[in-house]
């Protein structure tokens, strides 16, 4: 079985291939898209009366969850096209969506345990947004450290497919529990905040003007570029491991 | 390519699911702040005041009433002298000691409420220090036809046989203003009648006196009485000033300095991209440098 995995690896894997100059651009305006949506939420964007400075935690808080949501996405399309065509570039790309993809929900989780000490007194509670946020991202990190613990490559990248795809239903659960969930306390900007929501604020227009660029920002060229770059990394590793064992195999 | 598109449609289709949702509608009524750089907010009052606004101040004039009210940030935290610088600005000229002194604890902290007398003109001051700077809100008239001093009194709450907690009466909180200030009255009022002052409840009361007269007005919010005290002819621009007043009060709010914690999200936040950022360096790095061995190695094989 893994005879056949690194025929397939030593057809797919490119090893040390030059940077495409897309990536180089993209990666230059990624660069420029955070100094930019940094100077909308920190300048551009009023300040809150009734939270402070705080509030422009937010500009990150959420695009952040977004851009999560994106890379963890694309671990489930990844996962399934690997499952389908055993290619293992899809499973590049599954690896590289749960490894952004938990730096931002890491993000996420910090800077709204930051921006909760100040508004709810608190840096944690278990309410059922934090909850399922914080089960996210263990999940993810559970993903990362037994996908290691896997010496068989095939079977690591079917069990990595299986569990990208399952865990996305944690993403699903922290994005609709608000919606479900009449006790939270966690606030809502798009659409009505629950009941029991504390620290909420209006969504302005220039609360709209710093946010809709930082979310289309981060749901979409961040995450595509920290994966492209994550994904080189991987095709580097299956050309290393394939080079070991075909070097071990002489 | 076709990952590539995949990605794309992904991605597109991600701000739709965002968008797509209900913006809030609320039926509350917007009400317009002004905010001073040293951090207070008040609402902005009707058109019967004219405004004059620093940077950490904002004076209301009624040229109607000759009523005035000045929301003032001392850098200090001794209210005393907090007030005393205000008042000092208002009347230009050095402040006496206060005929009424007393704390209150409203919803958003401690309050010193006092009353001076400055040659003709009283004066009626609360005071909130925050941080490293007090907030003094003073209301004052500038006519000899009346005198008008306001009062914060917290009626303590009340049960019913059950245990039940009752609403307190304004009455009660009236007189606690009036036993505060010195102004008791031992006979029965004239008159006593709810008033409908931009939608908000006042009750006056109307005492017997021999000459100038004299009214007393409160307004119930939860546990707190807010009370005008009136000698003299009282008008409807004056009952309006009150309900102003009251409305400045319990809409002063104090935004929170707290961009430290602003500081330490966007730290952290970079902290944690460096990390990612780092980490697939030197494991790129690694791999690379692995590589060329193993290749190496092969070649020497």
């Amino acid at each position: 079985m893994a005879s056949i995995t690194m025929d397939k690896a030593k057809n797919t894997a490119i090893g040390n291939p030059p940077v495409p100059n897309t990536l180089r651009i993209l990666t230059i305006v990624m660069i420029l898209g955070f100094l930019a949506t940094l100077y909308l939420g920190l300048f551009a964007a009023g300040t809150d009366i009734e939270q402070g400075d705080v509030q422009r935690i937010f500009y990150i808080h959420m695009p952040s969850f977004f851009g999560a949501f994106t890379a963890f996405g694309a671990t489930v399309v990844g996962g399934i096209l690997y499952l389908r065509t055993q290619n293992v570039r899809w499973d590049a790309m599954a690896v590289a969506g749960v490894e952004v993809g938990f730096a931002l929900s890491l993000i996420n989780l910090v800077t709204g345990s930051i921006w909760a000490r100040p508004i709810w007194n608190t840096w944690w509670t278990w309410d059922p947004r934090l909850t399922s946020a914080a089960i996210m991202v263990l999940t993810y990190a559970a993903y990362m450290m037994l996908r290691q613990g896997i010496e068989n490559p095939d079977t690591r990248r079917r069990f990595a497919s299986v569990y990208g795809i399952v865990a996305f239903t944690t993403v699903i659960l922290t994005l609709v529990i608000i919606r479900i969930r009449p006790d939270t306390i966690h606030p809502a900007v798009v659409g009505a905040s629950p009941q029991n929501a504390q620290g909420t604020f209006e969504a302005t227009a220039g609360v709209v003007a710093a946010l809709i660029p930082a979310l289309l920002f981060y749901s979409t060229l961040v995450p595509i570029v920290l994966m492209w770059w994550r994904i080189r990394l991987e095709n580097t590793l299956d050309a290393l491991e394939w080079k070991k064992t075909e070097l071990l195999g002489s | 390519m076709l990952k590539r598109l995949l990605l794309l449609g992904l991605l597109l289709a991600l701000p739709v699911l965002v968008l797509a949702q209900d913006e809030t509608e609320t039926d509350e009524p917007v009400i317009a702040y002004f905010q001073a750089d040293t951090g207070f907010n008040v609402p902005v009052l009707g058109d019967n005041w004219e405004r004059e606004t620093a940077s950490d101040s904002i004076l209301y004039v009624d040229a109607t009433t000759q009523g005035n009210m000045f929301v003032n940030t001392v850098r200090t935290l001794d209210d005393s002298e907090a007030i005393a610088t205000t008042i000092e600005a208002i009347v230009s000229e050095p402040v006496g000691e206060p005929v009424f002194d007393e704390r209150i604890g409203l919803l958003n902290g401690t309050w010193t409420q006092r009353h001076y007398v400055v040659g003709d003109t009283s004066i009626s001051a609360f005071a909130l220090v925050r941080s490293d700077r007090t907030f003094v809100v003073t209301f004052w008239e500038n006519s000899s036809d009346y005198d008008m001093r306001f009062v914060i009194v917290r009626v303590p709450t009340q049960t019913d046989d059950n245990g039940d907690t009752i609403s307190p009466e304004i009455q009660t909180g009236i007189d606690l203003a009036l036993e505060a200030t010195g102004n008791e009255f031992s006979t029965e009022p004239d008159a006593v009648e709810f008033l409908d002052i931009d939608g908000d409840a006042w009750l006056r009361v109307t005492y017997p006196t021999d000459a100038t007269p004299f009214n007393a007005l409160g307004y119930q919010f939860r546990d707190f009485t807010y009370t005008a005290l009136v000698r003299g002819e009282l008008t409807d621009p004056m009952l309006q000033n009150a309900d102003d007043l009251e409305r400045l009060i319990l809409g002063f709010f104090i935004t929170p300095d707290n961009i430290n914690f602003l500081y330490l999200g966007l730290g952290a936040s970079a902290a944690i991209f460096l990390a990612l950022i780092v980490s697939m360096w030197l494991r790129y790095r690694n791999a690379q440098e692995e590589l060329k061995l193993v290749e190496q190695i092969a070649a020497d094989n």
